[in-house]
C-alpha cells in the first residue's frame, strides 16, 4: 500500500527529505535532486495545462520556473516537508500566472509562500558585463556569493560553516562585489 | 535609472547593491540549471518544450508571407522615394530583409527523386523548422540530382536559421564559382555579415552588386547602403 504522506512528498520520507535538503545546501545533492524531482516534471506540466488551459510552451516554462524556485528554496531551508507535491504544483500555477500576466484567482497560500518574487530587470549590456565579471571571480568569491545570495545564508552562518570571522567575510564579500562592479565601470 | 547606472553610482546603498547582485546570482544559477534540466528532461524523460509555431497549412502561410512581402515592398518604396526616411536605423531594414527570405516553390517539370526531399525542405522552412529544413537540404546536396538552386536554398535556410558561419561558407562558394546565383548570394552574404555586426565588409560586398545584376536586387542593396549604421 502506498504511504499517502510519502506519495504527497514524491515518495520521500521526512528524514530522507531533510537529508536531501542538507546535501543540496552543502552543494552535494544536485544529481540526487534531479533524479528524484525531474521525473515529476511532466505530470506537473500537465496539471498546469489542465487546470489553467495553459498553452503547452508556457506550461513548460512555468513548470521549469517552479522547479528552479523550489530547488532554491530547498537549499535555503525554506521548504517544509508536508505536501511537497501540492506546493510544487501551486508554484507552477503561480509562475504560469506571472508569465501569462494574469491575476491569480486563488488566494495566497497560508501555509507556505511559493515566493514568486518580482524580477529585477537587467538590460542586456549589464547582464553580459556581470556574467563576464562572474567568470573572472575565483572559486572562493563564487562560493561566498552563492551561499549569501542564492542560499540566502547570513554571513554569520557562512562564517560558522567555514571557520572564519564574520567581519573578515564581510570584507571579502565587498572585495568580490567590487570585482563585479569594476567590470560594469 | 538602469541597472548599470545604479551599480556605477558610488552612493548606491548596500541594500540596493545586495538586491541587484542577488538577483543576478540567482538568475545566473537558474539559467545554468534551466539549460541543464532541459537537456536532462529531453534525454532521460522524453519531455520537450513544444515550440509555438502552429501547423498552419502552407497555403495560409504563403498568403501571410505574400502579405508581409507586400508590406515590406511598400516600406521599401517609402524608403526610396522619401529621402528623409532613408537615414533610419539600418537594423530595422535588415530585419525586414531577413524576414523576407523565402524559398522558390517552383518544381521541376520532370520530378526526380530529390523532389520529395525538396518538398520536406520547403514545408519545414514554411513552418519555421529550420533545423529540419537544413538537414533535408544537406541530404539533398549529396544526391546526384542536386542543383545550384538547392545549394542556394540551403544557404538561405542556414541564414534564416541563424547558422551564420555555415551560410557565409555556402554563399561564398556560390560567388567564387561565379554561378547563376552569384549576385543573390552576394546580397545575402551582405545580410549575413550585417547580422554578425561586420558592417564594413558587408557594405563592401553590397557595393559590388551592379544594376546589371537585377533591378530589384540592386535597389535593395542600395537601400541598405543608404541606411544609418551604428
Amino acid at each position: 500500500m502506498i504511504n499517502s504522506q510519502e506519495d504527497n512528498n514524491f515518495g520521500l520520507s521526512a528524514e530522507r527529505f531533510t537529508e536531501l535538503s542538507q546535501q543540496l545546501a552543502n552543494g552535494d545533492g544536485e544529481e540526487l535532486f534531479e533524479h528524484i524531482f525531474l521525473v515529476h516534471f511532466q505530470s506537473c506540466l500537465e496539471f498546469v495545462i489542465q487546470k489553467d488551459q495553459a498553452p503547452e510552451h508556457l506550461a513548460y516554462d512555468a513548470t521549469m520556473d517552479a522547479f528552479l524556485t523550489f530547488r532554491m528554496k530547498v537549499t535555503q531551508g525554506k521548504i517544509t516537508y508536508g505536501n511537497l507535491r501540492y506546493l510544487l504544483t501551486r508554484m507552477a500555477r503561480q509562475h504560469y500566472y506571472k508569465r501569462a500576466r494574469k491575476e491569480s484567482s486563488i488566494g495566497l497560500d497560508t501555509i507556505q509562500d511559493p515566493g514568486v518574487a518580482p524580477d529585477i530587470d537587467f538590460e542586456p549590456s549589464a547582464w553580459d558585463l556581470l556574467a563576464s565579471g562572474w567568470s573572472k571571480l575565483g572559486d572562493t568569491c563564487k562560493k561566498l556569493l552563492y551561499a549569501f545570495y542564492y542560499r540566502n545564508q547570513a554571513l554569520k552562518a557562512i562564517a560558522l560553516a567555514t571557520d572564519r570571522k564574520p567581519e573578515a567575510l564581510r570584507k571579502q564579500k565587498q572585495r568580490c562585489l567590487q570585482v563585479l562592479k569594476n567590470v560594469i565601470n | 535609472m538602469t541597472t548599470s547606472e545604479k551599480l556605477r553610482d558610488p552612493n548606491l546603498s548596500e541594500e540596493e547593491e545586495d538586491a541587484i547582485i542577488g538577483a543576478f546570482v540567482r538568475r545566473y544559477e537558474n539559467e545554468r540549471l534551466r539549460e541543464r534540466w532541459q537537456v536532462k528532461l529531453k534525454k532521460e524523460h522524453g519531455v520537450v518544450r513544444k515550440e509555438i509555431i502552429t501547423t498552419t497549412k502552407p497555403a495560409k502561410i504563403r498568403r501571410l508571407v505574400l502579405g508581409l512581402i507586400t508590406v515590406a515592398a511598400s516600406l521599401l518604396l517609402l524608403f526610396i522615394f522619401w529621402p528623409s526616411l532613408q537615414q533610419q536605423n539600418g537594423q530595422e531594414l535588415l530585419a525586414v530583409y531577413v524576414a523576407d527570405i523565402s524559398l522558390d516553390a517552383t518544381r521541376s517539370t520532370n520530378p526526380d527523386p530529390a523532389d520529395s526531399l525538396r518538398r520536406v525542405q520547403f514545408s519545414a522552412f514554411e513552418a519555421a523548422d529550420y533545423a529540419l529544413a537544413q538537414s533535408s537540404g544537406e541530404i539533398l546536396l549529396q544526391l546526384p540530382e542536386a542543383t545550384l538552386e538547392d545549394r542556394f536554398h540551403l544557404a538561405l535556410i542556414q541564414l534564416k536559421g541563424g547558422q551564420i558561419d555555415a551560410a557565409k561558407t555556402s554563399l561564398q562558394a556560390l560567388i567564387d564559382e561565379d554561378t547563376l546565383y552569384r549576385a543573390e548570394a552576394q546580397f545575402h552574404l551582405g545580410l549575413a555579415l550585417l547580422l554578425e555586426g561586420d558592417k564594413t565588409t558587408s557594405l563592401d560586398k553590397l557595393r559590388q552588386i551592379q544594376a546589371s545584376d537585377g533591378r530589384e536586387l540592386y535597389e535593395k542593396a542600395q537601400t541598405l547602403l543608404r541606411q544609418k549604421w551604428e
